[in-house]
């Protein structure tokens, strides 16, 4: 099997200072990596490197392509929540799902769906009305809208009580049974199946 | 294929258009400052002209389209850093870059709701200043059509 992302010595550098280096993974289908380390190791440095949003000092990423061959151009969509978790204070729950380009063609049947999913029914609650905690959920729920390839989470347990990250664990697991990825980040292992690349 | 090579003006990019007009047009509306504040500053600028200078016809008519240009480019100003600022704090601007579609697309649909809901009322009301400072009829048309270039230039501008 081939793995969807390649990382080949990728090392980042900052103000002369190597924040991350040498570090090699696979990103294989199905299957999970989970990057430890301490505040300011550089772990959403390493997501947003991967994900082009920061330039990489050295090392090679590669993307596995329709036709199974490996480039620096990534061709597949993926998922995306940084410690920003995209929800508008102004929309609705409901809003905040439906108005992604992710929720696109869908009906409002199947977002409820994914909202119900995560434990949210109150679908008219603005979004400013919620605690952190229910607006991650709002932020797994958006998970649900499509079956992406990989997902890269930054610290997805933070700000959660237990329920929630029982059911966080629960979900990776579904999409793992269907093939998608998580490349997550923590301080410590979640005890998530996953391969643990210590930064 | 690379990433820019496979775009084509196919109905996803069109519905992503849509969908960021939409999203951004409620929340917009529902926080009604973003629009009425460049409008009641731009009226405020406009009625003090009047109120300064006196009621001479002549006067006022002569210093009309100037003054709407600057009152209309002030009134812009105000609200040109928002563009992308709120997309950028939130995180949804990394949901836009990370999906496939081209980023022109976002660029373009921010542009274009900044100037719905900033330059589009300044337009409007400059009919209400036309007439407040006796705006000759035939300076009418050229300076609505110069408002209208000016106001999207801003929100151009507003998007480097």
């Amino acid at each position: 099997m081939l793995p969807n992302l390649k990382v080949e010595n990728l090392s980042y550098v900052r103000s002369e200072k190597a924040i991350f280096k040498n570090l090699n993974f696979e990103v294989l289908p199905g299957q999970n990596i989970e990057i430890v380390g301490s505040n300011g190791s550089g772990k959403t440095t390493l997501l947003r490197t991967l994900l082009g949003f920061i330039n990489k000092a050295e090392g090679i990423i590669n993307w596995l392509d329709e036709d199974n061959n490996f480039n620096e151009y990534r061709s597949f969509d993926c998922f995306y929540q940084g410690h920003q978790m995209g929800i508008k204070n102004l929309l609705t729950v409901f809003e905040n799902l439906k108005l992604t380009h992710n929720a696109k063609g869908m009906s409002e049947k199947d977002i409820n769906k994914c909202l119900e999913r995560v434990g949210l029914y109150e679908t008219n609650e603005m979004a400013s009305d919620l605690s952190v905690g229910q607006k991650k959920r709002i932020s797994i729920a958006r998970w649900l809208l499509k079956d992406f390839k990989i997902y890269f989470i930054d610290e997805p347990f933070t700000a959660l009580d237990d329920p929630a990250s029982d059911l966080i664990k629960e979900i990776i697991n579904e999409l793992n049974q269907k093939g998608s990825s998580f490349v997550i980040t923590g301080h410590r292992s979640s005890n998530i199946n996953a391969t643990l690349v210590e930064i | 294929m690379q990433p820019w090579l496979r775009f084509d003006m196919n109905s996803s990019v069109l519905d992503w258009l849509g969908l960021l007009l939409k999203r951004d047009l409620i929340i917009a509306f529902r926080r009604s400052s973003t629009y009425i504040t460049p409008l009641v500053f731009f009226l405020i600028v406009i009625t003090f002209f009047p109120l300064a200078l006196g009621p001479q016809e002549s006067l006022l008519s002569s210093l009309a389209p100037g003054v709407i240009w600057i009152a209309a480019l002030l009134a812009s100003l105000l609200a040109v850093e928002s563009i992308f600022s709120e997309d950028f704090r939130d995180g949804s601007l990394d949901d836009f870059f990370i999906s496939l579609e081209p980023s022109f697309v976002l660029v373009f649909a921010k542009v274009m709701i900044h100037w719905l809901i900033t330059g589009l009322p300044i337009l409007i009301a400059s009919f209400l200043a036309a007439i407040i400072l006796y705006l000759p009829l035939d300076s009418f048309v050229p300076m609505i059509i110069s408002l209208l270039l000016g106001t999207s230039f801003m929100s151009l501008l507003g998007a480097l």
